[in-house]
């Protein structure tokens, strides 16, 4: 297990590579001059001059981006246009509401997602089967923003239940940090859950139909220890893995619904970037969160074998 | 489409019998229930093309022009969706929208399914190609498609082409990751084997053989990266990475709501609503598509 985990945790190093290679070659893909894009919009030629010798043009393509990787391996993500801050301190500050609204999301996601597939499956074709859905197409249709826009209106402005926009850090007690993340994390959730449902439901209709069921039914366990014990925890593997690549949908759904609830995470940061034109920083966050989903994967990877025992590498 | 024979669909002649007639209206009935997601879908989405490319000529209003007099007025018979902050008629902004979104939703499926099918065709074609290719796909991959999209709009500068680009982009490895293994398993058929022993030539088996088992996939992914174009075309110009402002988009438009929406909750409820229901007829078309062109993917109620 030892060794499966440690081989796995190295297998995520080229994947990252490969991302790392992909974001370094944007700059260079792209028609026009990197130092131009580097140094934003008011830069004097002066700037660009000097920022073009920081880029060591002269080297060959690979030295450059030996160097560029093992700078942001050690954690130096560059320095912001605009602020002249470095960049990995910047979204260190920003780090905190983020995270906090993925985990309340993936939280809210799976321990709605899941029962709500279960019981579709169990109850094939009845009324739980048909709401999840019509309700998953709908979640499908309706960008995360959008709904954020609704759900902000109706429990926000008219019922007056929740904040309408902010954020209160964990340091300010519990209750107030979760009054001011719920709203969000329930909006980034309606996709998320709705697509954790149609994959559990998928997989328990699969495993129902097993020899096992019928013995466990034929000696009279009650309902639900078939469903949630013999049944879940043998679907388990596929739920597992799309709870994984939905990640990626659920980190870009977050950058962008940050902005309706003026939430000040790595969203903010990201639109205060393209505003103005500051390059080094959307950079940073798309190799930090783009790892933070490689990891994810990894870690869902190390889930199989202890769900599967039949699983072994 | 064992169903959908020609005499299902022509409409009783004249001088039937009323029974056989009404027989025949009940079999055109249940064809449509059969596929009722295509149906619906396919005319939503037909109502918002001729909506995007009729509209903006039938009403005469320029969705560019400022009228500072006329600032957020709420929905009236002179501007049917009211006016934004800068006094601008909405419902002409959003029927603008409309083109943009479909543009871009078009010209992305398009490209990315010929891209992605030239690119899976050609990695499942030979082992060691196979090997590079798959990894950069894993890699693009491995980015969060909407940051991906960010940054590539940030080194090329806003404008409807860029998206159109950086969103193409993002969606090839996809398509081409779904081409890919469909022509591995079909380069095992007996009568792709068959065609090989043969010695039929390569290109003649992609052509004769290959392409007529993808192109039912390839439609139907089409249509979702179609949904997905526009999901993210929005996505980005909502947060200013994307469309440019100049050019009203429905995302663009949400974006120039954001800070007075709750005064004005119009500004954002009309383009989230075409929004809305364009992408849930792009999706339900796609839905019927692949419960007509994919028996074995058959998706159950």
């Amino acid at each position: 297990m030892l060794a499966y985990t440690i081989r796995r945790i190295l297998m995520a190093v080229p994947v990252m590579g490969v991302v790392a290679a992909i974001v370094f070659s944007l700059l260079y893909l792209t028609p026009g001059d990197p130092a131009t894009v580097l140094a934003g919009d008011q830069a004097t030629p002066d700037q660009i001059e000097k920022i073009r010798a920081a880029l060591e043009l002269d080297q060959p393509p690979h030295r450059r981006f030996a160097s560029w990787a093992w700078q942001m391996v050690n954690g130096d993500l560059g320095t912001s246009i605009f602020s002249g801050e470095p960049v990995a301190h910047m979204i260190g500050q920003r780090l905190q509401p983020t995270f906090s609204l993925l985990i309340l999301a993936v939280v809210i996601s799976i321990t709605v997602g899941v029962p709500f597939g279960v019981v579709a499956a169990a109850r094939r074709g009845g009324w739980t089967d048909r709401a999840l859905v019509y309700f998953s197409t709908l979640g499908f249709s309706i960008p995360s923003f959008i709904a954020g826009y609704a759900l902000a209106f109706i429990f926000a402005t008219q019922l007056r239940w929740l904040p309408v926009q902010g954020f209160a850090p964990l340091s300010d007690g519990v209750p107030s940090w979760l009054r001011s993340l719920i709203l969000p994390a329930v909006t980034l959730s309606l996709v998320y859950a709705a697509l954790i449902g149609r994959v559990t439901r998928a997989s328990m209709l699969e495993v129902l139909s097993e020899d096992y069921i019928r013995t466990a039914r034929a000696k009279g366990l009650p309902p639900w220890r078939i469903l949630f014990r013999h049944a879940l925890q043998n679907a388990a593997v596929p739920i597992v893995t799309i709870i994984g690549i939905g990640i990626a949908t659920l980190i870009g759904s977050a950058v962008i619904t940050e902005n309706v609830f003026a939430i000040p995470g790595i969203g903010r940061l990201t639109v205060d970037a393209i505003l103005h034109r500051d390059y080094p920083i959307i950079q940073g966050v798309v190799l930090l969160l783009s790892a933070a989903y490689v990891l994810v994967n990894v870690a869902v990877d190390l889930c199989y074998t202890m769900l599967d025992p039949r699983i072994r590498y | 489409m064992s169903d959908g024979t020609p005499r299902d669909l022509h409409p009783a002649a004249p001088g039937e019998p009323l029974r056989l007639s009404l027989l025949r209206l009940g079999t055109r009935l249940a064809v449509l229930r059969r596929h009722a997601d295509l149906v619906i879908g396919g005319v939503l989405l037909m109502a918002v093309v001729v909506l995007a490319v009729a509209g903006p000529s039938l009403i005469d209003a320029d969705p560019r022009a400022l009228s500072p007099g006329r600032r957020l007025l709420p929905p009236s018979a002179q501007h049917w969706f009211g006016t934004d902050q800068l006094g601008r008629d909405l419902f002409a902004r959003v029927l603008h929208g409309a083109r943009v979104s479909l543009l871009v939703g078009v010209a992305v499926a398009a490209l990315s399914s010929l891209l992605g099918a030239a690119v899976g065709m050609l990695s499942a074609s030979d082992r060691r190609l196979d090997a590079v290719v798959m990894r950069v796909m894993d890699g693009v991959m491995s980015i969060p498609a909407i940051l991906l999209a960010i940054a590539l709009m940030a080194v090329t500068g806003g404008s409807v082409l860029n998206v159109i680009i950086a969103v193409t982009i993002v969606e090839v490895p996809r398509v081409a990751r779904l081409i890919r293994g469909i022509v591995l398993t079909l380069r095992e058929q007996p009568y792709v084997e068959a065609a090989i022993s043969v010695g039929t030539t390569w290109p003649r088996i992609v052509v004769r053989h290959l392409l007529p088992g993808i192109v039912a996939p390839l439609i139907v992914q089409a249509t979702f990266v179609w949904a997905t174009a526009m999901l993210l075309e929005a996505g980005l110009s909502f947060i200013g990475a994307g469309t440019p402002p100049t050019t009203p988009s429905w995302g663009n438009i949400m974006a120039d709501g954001r800070a007075l929406w709750q005064i004005r909750p119009t500004l954002i409820f009309f383009p989230a609503v075409f929004l809305s229901v364009t992408l849930l007829a792009v999706n339900m078309l796609g839905d019927g598509l692949r419960d007509l062109l994919d028996p074995t993917q058959k998706r159950d109620p």
